[in-house]
């Protein structure tokens, strides 16, 4: 589940200014600490996704979700199951080094995949309050950070973390992370906008210890303008299994 | 409305059907589930009804209720990782009109055995190709040829009617090499006479019914469209072959193409000179056309037009790439002796090149466009019905969504620059929280009527569709 929340619903923030450091560790190590920890070296997910807009009406989504690692590199498959009018739509992201992710979509309307634009930070996921940004991890290179205190996070000790992307590559202004201080899992995420307003949250509901890998089980990632939520709820998660390559390619993808 | 009652007991006559289809599927692949047997369905009911905008002849329908349930099975066999995809459809349609028609049909879509191993795939049976990159346009998707009974107010993947083909994919590392066997010709369903949207419309009964000669009566009563024995034979000399290699060169998709095929599309050839004349009035339809096809009194080998299928050579191109936060698309088609009529209508074959070249976009503000420009080439140009030596097309969309992408805002252009014929099909709808989608929308053409689109300038209308998907 860490490689889910990195991947699909959740930006791992790493640092590169050397801030204010807490039990030696400086703000780069916190996040890389969270960008490098254990999460296999494949996954898979059947999540439960519910939107809920302002006037509490709820849309339910049933999705599998693959990763696997190839190196220093992350694939990603996800295929909606229902509800039935996006049954079958896919999406696979490959990470690229250096540049933005490959990113195609499938929709069986059309009959085969399309590439679509990842550079589109600020374009919704399939109107979820995830953004394609959010879908992709960043490198620690990228954005500066500052450590900013320790803090506690329902109980948990956490670092809290200030991120400040390079200009231009982000749609945000700056995000505040609270990293668990044992595990290194991310528990919540503010994101501010271009106007300096933390507009939406993230945070995670319940995390349980799967495999050996701590994992978020439950989160929600709000919208504060648009009043608008969107729950996720892993279902069922299994860790290592063996996937094959295939799963990450143009062919899975287009397979019906 | 005892029409509207009668189509909808069709529509609860054919979704019956499916629901006693399906309860066997279902008990038994609850009974299967542990036997390595996984059984997925899915389905949808689509119901659309069509006011015409402007009753400009006697014949048109002026409430068209088109009505589809499809249910799609898709059955894993574990064990043998195969696949068995069965797809059936029921359609019904209701014209009202002066000559009220009600017609209904059960009928299998796709239906093939899908073998899939890590280096390879077979799939035997009737099944859908969709090929090249371009949306809505198919310069290169020729595999599966399409059902034109509703011309184009369904999109062409909607239009595609599976034909039965043996499917090879080979793996080979980051690169696939595709190919299908298509051992005889199933070609696209193109009406000729009597509906809306048939090509000739319905000259014959205006002929038959109107104030004419008997002469006139006698020739056109005798018109016939048929096929050509020999080409529609099912014998393997009317094989197709066609292959695809498909890889990546940084971030650029590309795929070269070969294919042997016919085009499925049929242009009709003239048994005799005569038979140009009956071109020319059924293309043209004046009293004057008329006048001379009598003139020449034509036999009934004369008044037969016979479907010509080409047979082409097609090699291609295709490419998909980002372009900043734009998406670009492109395909580049060479098709040796493409069938044409000459300004006489006489039959004739032409090499030809089209390439089409996409791009597409998503604004800050959420706005989706996808603008494709498309060029057709002729070469060795002499004078030609309907199309010119260089022939430039444009198609222009624009989407946005709003409530979270539950209200949707489409508009669908199309305008052919060298003939001035043109198509808009503007809707808006709404997705309900049970799975049911409503639509409202409008197809308009306009052009000469001797152009694709202008020649339909008649039938404009108005739209409601209802979907349920489950």
């Amino acid at each position: 589940m860490n490689k889910l929340i990195g991947f699909v619903f959740f930006m791992v923030v790493v640092c590169f200014h050397m801030g204010w450091a807490a039990e030696g560790l400086t703000a780069l190590e916190v996040v890389q600490k969270v960008f490098d920890r254990e999460d296999g070296d494949d996954s898979y997910s059947l999540v439960e996704m519910v939107l809920v807009d302002k006037n509490g009406n709820e849309r339910k989504r049933i999705l599998d979700v693959y990763t696997k690692d190839f190196g220093e590199k992350i694939k990603t498959f996800l295929e909606f199951n229902e509800p039935a009018d996006i049954k079958g739509t896919r999406f696979l992201s490959w990470e690229n080094e250096g540049k933005d992710d490959t990113q195609y979509l499938y929709l069986p309307a059309l009959g085969r995949s399309r590439r679509i634009v990842s550079s589109q930070k600020n374009v919704r996921f399939v109107n979820t309050d995830f953004t394609y940004e959010d879908m992709q991890r960043r490198k620690p290179e990228k954005d500066e950070h500052f450590l900013l205190k320790e803090d506690n996070y329902y109980g948990y000790p956490c670092y809290l973390v200030e991120s400040i992307p390079e200009k231009g590559s982000s749609q945000y202004s700056k995000w505040v992370t609270w990293v668990d201080k044992t595990c290194y899992v991310v528990l919540a995420v503010d994101f501010y906008n271009k106007k300096g307003e933390n507009f939406k949250k993230f945070k995670v509901k319940s995390m349980k210890r799967i495999q050996g890998i701590w994992t978020s089980m439950e989160t929600n990632m709000e919208d504060f303008k648009e009043k608008h939520k969107t729950f996720m709820k892993n279902i069922d998660v299994k860790y290592n299994q063996g996937i094959e390559d295939e799963k990450f390619s143009l062919r899975a993808i287009e397979s019906n | 409305m005892k029409n509207l009652v009668y189509g909808l007991l069709k529509v609860i006559r054919v979704f019956g059907f499916f629901i006693l289809l399906g309860c066997p599927f279902y008990v038994f692949s609850q009974d299967n589930e542990d036997n390595n047997i996984k059984w997925v369905r899915k389905g949808e009911v689509l119901i659309r009804a069509y006011q015409n905008v402007k009753e400009d002849t006697a014949d048109e329908a002026n409430q068209t209720f088109y009505g589809r349930v499809r249910v799609d099975n898709e059955i894993e066999l574990v064990k043998w990782n195969m696949f068995l995809n069965v797809n059936a459809e029921g359609r019904f349609k209701s014209l009202v009109n002066g000559n009220t028609d009600n017609e209904g049909d059960l009928l299998i879509k796709d239906a093939y055995l899908d073998v899939r191993r890590p280096l390879y795939s077979l799939r035997i049976g009737r099944q859908t190709v969709t090929w090249g990159k371009l949306d809505d346009i198919a310069i290169l998707d020729k595999i599966t040829p399409q059902d034109y009974e509703w011309f184009v107010l369904f999109d062409k993947q909607d239009r595609k009617d599976p034909a039965f083909m043996v499917k090879f994919d080979l793996v080979l590392d980051e690169s696939q090499l595709e190919t299908v066997f298509i051992p005889f010709l199933k070609p696209s369903d193109v009406k000729y006479f009597g509906s809306d949207w048939s090509v000739f419309g319905h000259t014959k009964k205006v002929i038959a019914e109107g104030a004419y000669s008997q002469t006139s009566k006698d020739n056109i009563f005798l018109v016939n469209v048929r096929d050509r024995d020999e080409v529609t034979d099912r014998t393997f000399e009317n094989g197709q072959a066609a292959m695809r290699f498909r890889s990546k060169i940084n971030e650029i998709d590309y795929a070269l193409y070969y294919m042997f095929i016919y085009d499925n599309i049929p242009t009709l050839r003239e048994n005799s000179a005569k038979g140009n004349t009956l071109k020319r009035f059924l293309y043209i339809p004046t009293l004057a056309n008329l006048n001379a096809l009598n003139s020449q009194n034509p036999n009934f080998l004369d008044l037969t037009l016979e479907k010509e299928y080409a047979r082409m050579h097609v090699v291609g191109l295709d490419f998909e790439t980002v372009l900043g936060a734009y998406g670009v698309r492109g395909e580049l088609g060479f098709f040796t002796d493409r069938a044409y009529l000459r300004t006489d209508f006489s039959y004739v074959e032409k090499d030809t090149l089209s390439l089409g070249i996409g791009i597409d976009h998503t604004t800050e503000q959420d706005y989706y466009f996808n603008l494709q420009f498309i060029e057709d080439v002729i070469f060795s140009y002499e004078d030609l019905f309907a199309q010119e030596e260089f022939t430039h097309q444009i198609a222009f969309s624009l989407s946005k969504n709003f409530l979270r992408g539950n209200l949707i805002c489409d508009f669908d252009s199309n305008y052919n620059f060298s003939r001035g014929d043109w198509m808009l099909n503007p809707k808006v709808g709404y997705k309900f929280i049970n799975g049911v989608e409503t639509y409202l929308g409008a197809f308009v053409f306009g052009g000469d009527m001797t152009t694709l689109f202008g020649r339909y300038k008649d039938n404009d209308l108005v739209y409601l569709e209802t979907i349920w998907r489950f």
